[in-house]
């Protein structure tokens, strides 16, 4: 029953964020972007966290910025996780040609420095938040697909799917009702890595100051915390840990539904109980 | 062992496309060098100058022209010099990578038997269901960004505390010998090391905990058990080993984000290796630097991979194994 | 099941020392910030404290950029490259703190030929490489025939060498003659070009491999990539005996600088103080802040080629939105001047007084109505012309975003719909300035950009960013601004010797401009510096520029 427990907790999470999400304007107290005080502002009753280096509410920041990391994370996951179980299936199911040929281009693609790669690409696609997302998604598939590959490869040779096999059973038939089955918690596992990849690789970037154009993103609130000096005048503490703080809640909350899933989605794991 | 070398043609072909692809990929972003030569002077630079400036660097001729010419000098080692430092590249490389091996194998090392030794003690606790604070606290230190645990460690440790220096990778004057020294690297290694150990701990974990989980339900544990093999032997031998393999899966997998992530982690703590380097090199535009930056960073990778390709052949006994291979003949 | 056991304690063990870790981490910012307390710095280089006050033994400055090897060709950045190079190598006149040109390596007597096309100067005595041999006029004819005919990779060196037609050498006296008058010489040519050894560099394929020799007053000791520069001070330096014998050149940005400032670990830093620190660094008792008036320009650049910027009418709209008290008191926290329509900051002999910039939305809303963008859209922004909607995009790159961020919002609020792209500096410039060749078509509607003091500053400044001579004088005419009065008022004033002629064009030209506001300048960032008195009280704060620089050192 720890499970359920993990499940409830996750959602809640997850709903909270996506609550926050939809619903930012109206609990926002401020238009984020406008001057609603003076620069550097500290806590009082009017501003929560405060206010940024331009005068802008941290805490109506915050609120709107949960919408950029949830769209960048779903659109990311979305492309990277659909590629990963397609080709690590695949390899690890075909075998032979097939597999050595997606394992080097996955390789390959692993190898390539991850950051510089989108640096490059966001740059020459003159960026919005839809073309990095998409860039994202585009680079960040070997990692599960290898992993996708190994689980298929070991189910492929167990006892269970031989047999099924033996039985006559086609190779499409077996990938979508037993492997594919069997991966699920995989699966559901995987796409809380890449969500969480996805998210954490956003907010790197946009800390790192290769945001396109002015968004409202936690990743772009560290960035103006650190380029302000927050952690030599104090500002950090309402300034740079709720950010984060954020980033943690929305990652650990996918972790939550994710490890419930897993267990659920495992039949052998929970017999054992 | 002859598995894994037949593996080694794909690392080659893997390191060619990475020479490739290193040539041309700082060759398409935005921006021309010779505006970074000039931009500073404060003076307007004419057609005729800027030619001047390219042919300086061989960037007038035909791309072709241009790679044959980056393949000549790669093999002889000619690295030529760095736009914007200035200094032949293969100096500069050369300072830099010890930094980003000593941050990356302390790492990989501390992480590894840390997390995985975490993911199997809580694989074992889940029966009673014991794990959970363990998974819950792994889960959390995951879900935060590597850069923000950096900036949290550097502000807390560095800038209130004082406990550990702000950056660099060694005191500068500081003429230290033999201990004192090693102690004085450790030291500026600390909260970099500490923070990317935080960040790669949960990718252990993870797989090693489900790598333990699944061997344990496998029938021939099932039968060491009724055979009646003595627990912790079961637990070390039989489960640890197996469930083990996909950590190195992991750990292939795990190196190009742990390269790639000590660019941000490198910038954080201005840790003078490879990342921020390569960092530099970005935002300077620096063709060359930036090309064997990212040519290095690709076959340390490369290389990181073969290894772990290595291992995995010699600690899977299905893979290991000559009628292994056969069984396993599509594993390549 | 012994071990196992031994283990699993080890493992809770390890997860509560990380959990508890990570709670210190957490929990520790809730207590009250002390940020000018960072605990007993680390100091890799604190000062030695029983020095006689007169000659300190080392002091830590740190340099924010690697600079390469700081010789003339392996010069990489104005600011802080050629501030350190002064140290090292020293020029025939050079720019004093009172920002003014004066003679260095040359006797006080010098003579300028009425035509102001010869220069006639007379080496010192006393003069010595760091190698002790001594410097000659064959080694300055030397250097500009060598980055005029040789050395031409560096535009800055070259340019300058260009200038001069011909030296020539007679003892220690030299004569340069020019090909067209120019009242500016001293100061852009004399002033700037470091001398260097022509036994070193002449004849040698690569110079960038030669070490530093210069003749300044100290000496490249050691230098590690992207770690730190060691001077050492020449004692027999013919304007006196340094006054710290070693200086230590920590490479670090300015924030790590400003961190390690504010700990006690450096006298100073090659860069100026982020404005939201001001309080911080004024209240430590070993700090010293001087604030000056800052001679490099922001600005927001109007392509004066592409609709609707075409129209001077439609530019002078944008000025009138632009609240530059609003930019001033936000991005600079009141830190700043605001910009003049004239280009020229007051504070320099050619600032015209009353060009100023009018704030005035209503006026600015009238003009666009009467320029025909009346019609608005549901969210009241106004359409084209050709009743369309219409979005402007400013450029940007991640520095000023802030300022792009705010001129948006002024912009909207006149119903102007604006997008802001932000773009890495190089991808700025290729849009904006494509190869920094000013005469090939530019890619951009209005952009964020910034000129360094020296551009300003220099005589006839105007004429670079207003003229249509695009390949020519008007090289950072950006705008494409095109205007036949003012070319002729820029050709007759590069033409004239008469100091009166030129005070009068030079006026012309700047009203001719703030007329049809090409661009607009918005402020001019104030130079603050941050010095520890406590570890050294020599410093010399000169106009427009560093703390840290060769006259801090020297008697």
């Amino acid at each position: 029953m720890v499970n359920k427990g993990f499940f409830a907790a996750g959602a809640t999470i997850l709903l909270f964020l996506v609550f926050i999400a939809v619903f930012a304007d109206i609990l926002a107290p401020y238009d984020p972007s406008a001057i609603s005080g003076s620069p550097f502002e500290p806590p009082t009753d009017e501003h929560m966290l405060g206010t940024n280096d331009i005068g802008q509410d941290i805490f109506s920041e915050l609120l709107v910025g949960t919408r950029y990391s949830l769209a960048v994370g779903l659109i990311t996951t979305a492309i990277s996780a659909s590629l990963a179980v397609l080709i690590g299936m695949a390899a690890g199911w075909a075998g032979g040609l097939v597999d050595s040929v997606l394992m080097k281009v996955s390789s390959f693609v692993l190898a390539i420095p991850y950051i510089p790669l989108i640096l490059v690409i966001s740059a020459l696609t003159r960026g919005s938040i839809w073309s990095l997302a998409i860039v994202m998604g585009l680079t960040a598939w070997p990692e599960m697909a290898r992993i996708i590959r190994t689980q298929t490869m070991t189910l492929k040779h167990s006892e269970y799917i031989t047999s099924i096999a033996a039985m006559g059973a086609g190779s499409t038939y077996i990938l979508k009702k037993h492997i594919a089955r069997e991966l699920l918690p995989f699966i559901a596992y995987s796409i809380t890595a890449r969500f969480r990849t996805a998210v954490l690789a956003e907010s790197t970037l946009s800390f790192l100051g290769f945001a396109p154009g002015i968004v409202k993103s936690w990743g772009t609130m560290l960035y103006y915390a650190q380029a302000s000096n927050a952690f030599l005048t104090g500002a950090w503490v309402w300034w740079a840990i709720p950010p984060g703080i954020m980033i943690t809640l929305l990652t650990l909350g996918l972790s939550f539904v994710s490890y419930s899933i897993e267990g659920k989605m495992d039949p052998r794991l929970e017999g054992r109980k | 062992m002859t598995g894994a070398l037949r593996r080694l043609p794909h690392y080659l072909i893997l390191i060619a496309a990475m020479v490739a692809l290193n040539f041309f990929l700082p060759r398409m972003m935005p921006g021309s060098p010779a505006t970074r030569l000039a931009s500073d002077s404060g003076y307007a630079v004419t057609a005729e100058e800027r030619e001047q400036i390219l042919g300086f660097y061989n960037l007038d001729k035909p791309m072709g022209e241009q790679f044959a010419m980056f393949l000549e000098d790669l093999v002889t080692l000619d690295w030529g010099r760095s736009f914007s430092k200035k200094q032949p590249i293969f100096d500069l490389i050369k300072a830099a990578l010890p930094w980003t091996l000593l941050l990356a194998v302390c790492n990989i090392a501390i992480a590894s038997v840390i997390g995985t030794f975490l993911g199997a003690l809580s694989a074992f606790m889940r029966k009673r269901g014991r794990d959970k604070p363990l998974v819950i606290g792994m889960m959390a230190l995951s879900a935060m960004p590597a850069f923000w645990i950096g900036m949290m460690l550097l502000s807390v440790f560095g800038v209130r505390l004082g406990w550990f220096p702000l950056f660099g990778a060694y005191s500068m004057w500081g003429d230290y010998t033999g201990m004192a020294y090693v102690a004085d690297v450790l030291r500026h290694l600390a909260m970099p090391l500490a923070t990317s150990v935080l960040a790669s701990l949960a990718a252990f974990f993870t797989t090693a905990r489900y790598g333990v989980l699944n061997t344990m339900e496998h029938d021939y544990i099932r039968m060491a058990r009724m055979r009646g093999v003595p627990d912790a032997r079961v637990k070390t031998f039989y489960i640890m080993r197996n469930g083990f393999i996909p950590v190195f899966v992991v750990l292939m997998t795990q190196m190009g984000f742990i390269l790639s992530g000590s660019l941000v982690i490198e910038k954080i703590f201005t840790y003078p290796g490879l990342g921020l380097l390569l960092a530099d090199a970005v935002v300077a535009r620096d063709y060359p630097l930036m090309q064997y930056a990212f040519l290095m960073t690709s076959i340390m990778v490369a290389i990181t991979m073969f290894l772990a390709d290595v291992l995995h052949y010699k600690l899977d006994p299905a893979l290991g194994s000559d009628g292994g291979s056969e069984k396993h003949g599509g594993h390549r | 099941m012994k071990p196992l056991k031994l283990s699993k304690r080890l493992c809770t063990l390890l997860a509560v020392a990380l959990i508890a870790g990570l709670f210190a981490s957490c929990a520790s910012p809730g207590a009250a910030p002390s940020p000018a307390s960072p605990a007993q710095p680390p100091a890799p280089a604190a000062p030695d404290q029983n020095q006689t006050p007169d000659r300190l033994d080392t002091l830590t400055v740190a340099i924010t950029y690697d600079e390469n090897t700081i010789t003339p060709v392996t010069y990489v950045r104005g600011t802080p490259g050629l501030d350190v190079m002064r140290f090292i190598y020293d020029s025939l006149f050079t720019i004093s703190p009172d920002n003014v040109a004066v003679p260095w390596m040359v006797e006080d007597d010098y003579a300028v030929g009425a035509d102001m096309q010869t220069f006639a100067v007379t080496l010192r005595d006393g003069l010595y490489w760091h190698d002790g041999t001594p410097v000659t006029a064959d080694d300055v004819a030397f250097t500009f025939d060598y980055f005029k005919n040789v050395f031409t990779a560096y535009t800055r060196w070259t340019n300058i060498a260009r200038q001069v037609e011909s030296i020539d050498v007679n003892g220690r006296e030299l004569v340069f003659n020019l090909e067209n008058p120019n009242p500016g010489f001293i100061r852009v040519v004399l002033a700037d070009m470091p001398i260097v050894s022509k036994a070193q560099y002449e004849g040698v394929e690569d110079p960038t491999e030669l070490p530093s020799l210069g003749s300044g007053a100290y000496r490249l000791a050691e230098y590690r990539v992207g770690e730190f520069y060691t001077l050492e001070a020449m004692d027999d330096y013919f304007r006196g005996t340094p006054s710290v014998k070693i200086i230590r050149m920590p490479i670090m940005d300015v924030s790590a600088a400003q961190q390690a400032m504010l700990a006690g670990q450096l006298a100073g830093y090659t860069g100026g103080v982020s404005v939201e620190l001001i309080d911080i660094f004024s209240g430590s008792p070993d700090i010293e802040l001087v604030s000056s008036d800052g001679y490099a320009s922001t600005l927001l650049l109007m392509s004066n080629v592409r609709p609707p910027f075409d129209d001077a009418d439609f530019r002078r709209a944008i000025s009138l939105a632009l609240d530059l008290d609003q930019l001033v008191d936000i991005i600079t926290l009141g830190n700043a001047t605001k910009g003049t329509a004239g280009y020229v900051r007051d504070g320099l002999d050619e600032h015209v007084t009353g060009l100023d910039y009018t704030y005035d939305q209503n006026a600015a809303n009238t003009l666009l109505d009467s320029l025909g963008y009346a019609n608005k859209d549901a969210d009241g922004m106004r359409l084209g012309l050709d009743g369309s909607p219409m979005e402007l995009e400013i450029l940007t790159s991640g520095t000023r975003a802030r300022d792009a961020e705010l001129i948006s919002m002024q912009l909207e609020s006149v119903g102007l719909r604006i997008r802001v792209t932000t773009l890495d500096p190089d991808a700025l410039d290729m849009r904006v300035w494509p190869d920094f060749d000013t005469s090939q078509p530019h890619d951009y509607q209005m952009a964020m950009f910034g000129w360094s003091a020296p551009v300003v500053q220099r005589n006839g400044a105007i004429i670079g960013v207003c003229s249509s001579d695009y390949a020519g004088v008007g090289g950072l005419n950006l705008s494409h601004y095109d205007s036949k009065e003012f070319d002729a008022a820029a050709e007759a004033f590069l033409a004239s010797v008469d100091p009166a002629e030129r005070a009068m064009l030079n006026e012309q030209m700047q009203r001719t401009a703030a007329g049809d506001f090409p661009f607009v300048t918005l402020y001019f960032a104030d130079n603050i510096n941050a010095v520890n008195t406590q570890q050294y009280s020599g410093w010399v704060f000169p106009k427009g520029g560093l703390a840290v620089n060769v006259f801090s050192f020297l008697p």
